[in-house]
């Protein structure tokens, strides 16, 4: 893998949840919530996972923590296959996995105080005597930017930032290697996100975390992001380094988000062109046939709701799944013709 | 660096936020203070009921029937036609009732919280098996059950309490299981799984902590209701027998006194009345401290 570790090994996981229905509740159908997903979270990056409200991104990262029942596919966590432990079986990697929340005021339970929260992993493997861990919250709220002295404080004393301060404690109190990050700043101010960001590189560096940073602002994980992957209706349409991605886009989909950032100039801003999608995000429950983008796309031709494209490497590193992905100096291919059924640009 | 943002210097706490671990609780409000105050009066005039009054409770006067309130020796009067101190029946009387409203309530809550709980958060087939076995125990009006119970058992104050404990904890089951469903999903009990916590600890440590404070509210107006099935259960002949004192009973047997000697059941119904409503402004206060703040 390029001389990359993975730490994670994602292969063609698929989650589905079952509707149950009528009289006898049967399952009357499904919602495809992640479809055939093949990825690879190496050792010491930080992986974006952007996409949609419903895309799949957050179900994606918590089936890595066995939060979720996987459908299919597996899941190998420093080479052990987790896909099939049970929940006892998967409780000792969990010194080496943890999850940073979105909430910052669901994740905290309103009953405890800081310091009931912050031990409570160490409390679960048996780590020190009360004294001790009583330091280490003491260090690990240091670490995080809190007051030490704040730790008999209940989370509604405190801010939302403060809130998710202490979520991040409780996720490094084991010293976990691997942290899945869901959307840890779409809850907080503006102004918070990017001291939380800032801690959040701060700590890699000082731990060697490995991140799954999972968000739908594409400015944040461009930001801390080494490599970004991109989801739509619960597939990965697009892999590549953070730069390459947001340079050269190469997914009809990925370039319409791109399209949507912002620009801090206004001259720049107005000049700019914008793809604008048509509709919403198709039903999980009923996705469309092949590419499941091509309901929306401005590139769709008859073969996209036909043949289903597969995920490949276009260029080094530079992964996508389009039958018209488009890479500089690589021609589309000539069978394909007809007019665009839809352009927007 | 992150350590000094603005906000997690601790001088720009606010100062409201200088309360400690008293305040997780909310506020103590007077309906709360006067229910407790009330309650605990009672319980302790019952407890001590051998220094407040020199009477035995079943001992007769039959030359001193009917005395209305105020007499000479008997504050609350003697009943008709047998001449008993009505303070001492009404004292003695009370230990059955509140011990029926306690104890019958207690072992219910208990015991339906663990099914709730249990039910709740394994879902599935365990969850089928619980909540149909609280149904069948629903089909059934809740006092025609604890009738035929004590009925079939014999009766007796044991048998109330029997009869109370088999078909009471149905209730406080369905509470905490509706409870324990809402609280799940919640991802503060998603981030207990993730930190390594098992299933007993995720729900003594997460879950009971954030759902039993609608079934300890629930428990204020069960009380009541236990303490009034037992006055229930005692009027029909079914619950303590006589010529022991239950509040019941005493409103039974004096109801045909009604019209010449109207406080020897009035006076047990006063009682009734006081225990529910101190139970029931418990309930009101309890539901304003249990609210976790947020």
């Amino acid at each position: 893998m390029n001389g990359h570790n993975s730490i994670v090994d994602i292969r063609n996981l698929s989650i589905h949840f079952p509707i149950k229905g009528g009289f006898l509740g049967r399952q009357v159908g499904a919602v495809h919530a992640v479809n055939d997903v093949n990825l690879q979270v190496y050792e010491g990056e930080t992986l974006g996972l952007v996409g949609e409200s419903g895309s799949g991104k957050t179900t994606l990262g918590r089936a890595i923590l066995k939060l979720l029942p996987i459908t299919a596919g597996s899941v190998e966590f420093e080479g052990t296959d987790i896909t099939r432990m049970s929940a006892g079986q998967v409780r000792p990697l969990r010194r080496q996995m943890q999850m940073i929340f979105q909430d910052p005021f669901g994740s905290l339970d309103p009953r405890m105080t800081v310091f009931q929260i912050v031990s409570e992993p160490l409390v679960n493997f048996d780590m020190g005597s009360k004294r001790e861990q009583k330091t280490q919250v003491q260090e690990l709220l240091r670490i995080v930017g809190l007051n030490p002295d704040h730790i008999n404080r209940y989370p509604h004393e405190f801010s939302g930032g403060q809130r998710q301060r202490v979520g991040i404690a409780r996720a490094l109190a084991l010293r976990p290697k691997f942290v899945v990050a869901d959307e840890p700043v779409s809850a907080l101010d503006v102004s918070i996100q990017a001291q939380i960001l800032n801690l959040l590189e701060q700590l890699q560096s000082e731990f060697g975390l490995t991140f799954l940073f999972v968000a739908h602002n594409l400015s944040v994980v461009r930001h801390i992001s080494d490599r970004v992957a991109v989801m739509y209706l619960g597939h990965l349409v697009e892999l590549a380094g953070a730069d390459t991605l947001y340079a050269e886009p190469l997914h009809p989909y990925t370039q319409a988000l791109m399209s949507a950032i912002p620009l801090p100039d206004p001259i720049q801003e107005r000049k700019k062109e914008r793809i604008i999608l048509k509709g919403d995000m198709p039903s999980p429950v009923n996705p469309p046939p092949a590419c499941p983008f091509h309901t929306r796309c401005f590139k769709a031709r008859p073969i996209c709701g036909q043949v289903a494209p597969a995920f490949e490497e276009k260029s080094p590193g530079h992964w996508a799944a389009c039958h018209f992905a488009e890479v500089p100096g690589v021609t589309h291919p000539e069978e394909i013709k007809g007019p665009l059924a839809q352009e927007t640009a | 660096m992150a350590v000094t943002d603005a906000e997690a210097i601790p001088g720009n706490v606010p100062e409201e936020l200088g309360e400690t671990a008293a305040s997780r609780r909310g506020h103590i409000t007077w309906p709360l203070v006067v229910g407790c105050a009330i309650l605990a009066l009672l319980a302790l005039a019952c407890i001590f009921a051998p220094l407040l009054t020199r009477y035995d409770p079943t001992a007769q006067d039959l030359l001193n029937p009917g005395a209305p309130p105020l007499s000479p020796g008997h504050l609350l009067g003697t009943d008709a036609p047998y001449g008993r101190d009505v303070l001492s029946r009404l004292l003695y009387g009370g230990r059955a009732d509140l011990a029926i409203g306690v104890g019958g309530t207690l072992v219910t809550i208990i015991v339906g919280t663990i099914v709730g709980l249990i039910a709740g958060y394994f879902g599935g087939w365990v969850d089928s098996l619980l909540m149909r076995i609280t149904d069948v125990f629903f089909a059934f009006p809740f006092l025609v059950l604890v009738l035929a119970i004590v009925a079939a058992l014999g009766p007796s104050l044991f048998n109330v309490f029997v009869a109370i404990w088999l078909v009471g904890w149905v209730s406080y089951a369905r509470i905490i299981r509706g409870q324990t469903l809402a609280t799940k999903p919640l991802d503060y009990v998603q981030a207990a799984n993730v930190i390594g916590s098992s299933h007993a600890s995720i729900m003594r440590r997460h879950i009971l902590p954030n759902v039993i404070s609608a079934a300890i509210i629930f428990a204020m107006v069960d009380a009541i209701g236990n303490i009034l099935l037992a006055a229930a259960l005692g009027y029909l002949g079914l619950g303590v027998q006589e010529p022991a004192p239950e509040w019941g009973s005493m409103i039974a047997s004096g109801q045909n006194y009604m019209v010449t000697q109207w406080w020897v059941p009035t006076i047990p119904g006063i009682a009734i009345v006081t225990v529910g409503i101190a139970f029931s402004l418990i309930g009101d206060g309890l539901t304003a401290y249990l609210r976790p703040r947020s």
